[in-house]
């Protein structure tokens, strides 16, 4: 298997590396200790960004889009989540919708919704599903039970959807401009069955942003609230049909909105900070003093040093390996169980680091400090045991195929 | 049996305890688990802190193998020394 990067994946990189060293490292530690929620955020480094090309990466050529391979998302991904974890996940969620537009809207509304996002470089995407009641367990059992999973409301009127409910903790949520909501629209049949996806604008009457959440760690990363009162959207607006709003299955065909893209550009962010924290481990444990000798020359730190580089570099095989099956469309669990494992190494390796720290100055410690919050947030999006028993489902689908 | 150095064995095994009981009631709040007006993200920091407290829980376990192989080191290396 030859993984040597064409000159264009090579140059996306470089792009990247020297976006997240002068551009985003300068930043982020000051961002990240913004007390409030509202102060985390920076308008400058997504419009930088976004002039690079890093908001648009996902959306094909013929829409002005960058048009890249999965390679080159997940390259770019790390390089930036090496600058900034959060930063990076702000810049890919709109990758992430991005795959869902090309893959399941129609022509014309991709001619609505894909020029205006690839125009204006403020303009960013999310898409709601989880609720206060609602979110994982649309994935576990009892999957046909209809009163089971998302409880947003759409009826239709004429030529226009009635949305009454709420969704919690949705990314970009504060700062998009255009949103996929999930919503019921038979409320006696089981999720799959009685869902519809629509586009929801940010300026929708009767939708709006509630609490923006403080989180300990991705404090770049805005989620937030929103809260549908009878907000109107036009039928125009449902993606593919309705009461199908599942997009990932295999009956709709090769769609690359959902996992395909998403379990990837967690293992990669997550890639990208591992190479951070090796990098800061090795220099602090190559420059520090301790007892009058550098702290590298004790065998206790070198077993640290060797450990966090062995998982990163275990990573990283597997997250370019999963990149390059995508790109060939070969499509298998193991993309979920690099997201998986992304997290067992994340948290390990950012622990370790701050291990190395342990010594040191509150100050120096606080960059280590910062790494393991942002590790911590894997727990609950690529490596809790919900996500782990969806992966554990897909092998025993692929099983079953076989 | 040599002398154990119970208090330094407790000390590592409590924050090593301590931490892995915090993420694992974290990851139960799901999301909540992260919030700074909610305590789970603040167990965690506290958790973290005790695994880091006095020499560190690595620099901890060096300190129990030595006094169980009776060995005196020379120079003073670790960090708190």
């Amino acid at each position: 298997m030859d993984f040597s990067l064409s000159n264009e994946q090579r140059s996306w990189q470089m792009t990247a590396r020297k976006f997240a060293n002068e551009e985003i490292k300068p930043i982020t530690l000051d961002l990240d200790e913004a007390p409030d929620a509202h102060g985390t955020f920076d308008w400058d480094i997504i419009e930088r960004g976004s002039k690079l090309g890093f908001r648009t990466l996902a959306v094909p050529k013929e829409y002005g889009g960058e048009g890249t391979d999965y390679v080159t998302q997940a390259l770019v991904m790390a390089e930036l989540a090496r600058g900034d974890s959060a930063i990076s996940k702000t810049f890919s969620q709109n990758w992430k919708w991005s795959h869902l537009i090309s893959a399941a809207c129609n022509a014309e509304q991709k001619e609505r919704f894909l020029r205006p996002f690839v125009a204006d470089h403020r303009f960013l995407l999310g898409k709601g599903i989880t609720e206060p009641t609602a979110g994982s367990d649309n994935r576990m059992p009892p999957k046909d039970a209809p009163k089971a999973g998302l409880k947003l409301r759409a009826e239709r009127q004429g030529d226009e959807w009635i949305l009454n409910g709420e969704k919690c903790f949705i990314a970009n949520a504060p700062v998009g401009k255009l949103f996929f909501i999930d919503a019921r629209t038979d409320a006696n049949a089981p999720l799959r069955q009685g869902t519809t996806m629509f586009l929801v604008e940010r300026d929708t009457p009767g939708f709006r942003i509630g609490k923006v959440f403080n989180k300990s760690g991705w404090r770049f990363y805005r989620n937030g609230e929103m809260i549908f009162e009878n907000a109107r959207v036009p039928h125009a607006n449902v993606v593919g049909h309705v009461n199908n709003s599942d997009m990932k299955t295999a009956a709709a065909g090769d769609r690359t909105g959902g996992d395909l893209f998403g379990d990837l550009e967690l293992a990669a962010n997550a890639l990208g900070v591992c190479d951070d924290a090796c990098e800061q481990a090795m220099k602090h444990a190559r420059t520090a003093k301790q007892g009058g000798q550098v702290l590298f020359e004790q065998q206790n730190a070198q077993l640290k040093i060797n450990k966090m580089n062995m998982l990163t570099e275990a990573l990283r095989s597997m997250v370019m390996r999963v990149a390059w099956e995508h790109d060939h469309k070969v499509h298998s669990a193991n993309a979920g169980l690099a997201m998986n494992y992304s997290t067992d190494v994340i948290q390990e390796v950012t622990e370790l680091n701050l291990d190395i720290h342990g010594g040191a100055g509150a100050k120096v410690a606080r960059h280590a400090e910062k790494l393991v919050r942002d590790a911590f947030i894997w727990s609950h999006l690529a490596g809790d045991t919900v996500q782990r028993l969806k992966v554990a489902a897909r092998l025993a689908r692929v099983a079953a195929q076989h | 049996m040599p002398d154990l150095p119970l208090t330094t064995i407790a000390k590592v095994f409590t924050a090593e305890t301590i931490y892995r009981a915090a993420k694992d009631s974290a990851e139960c709040f799901g999301a909540m688990g992260v919030m700074r007006d909610m305590p789970l993200q603040k167990y965690i920091h506290d958790a973290m802190i005790c695994l880091h407290t006095g020499d560190g829980n690595s620099d901890d376990k060096l300190r129990i193998a030595e006094t169980l192989a009776n060995h005196r080191r020379g120079p003073s290396m670790l960090a708190a020394e």
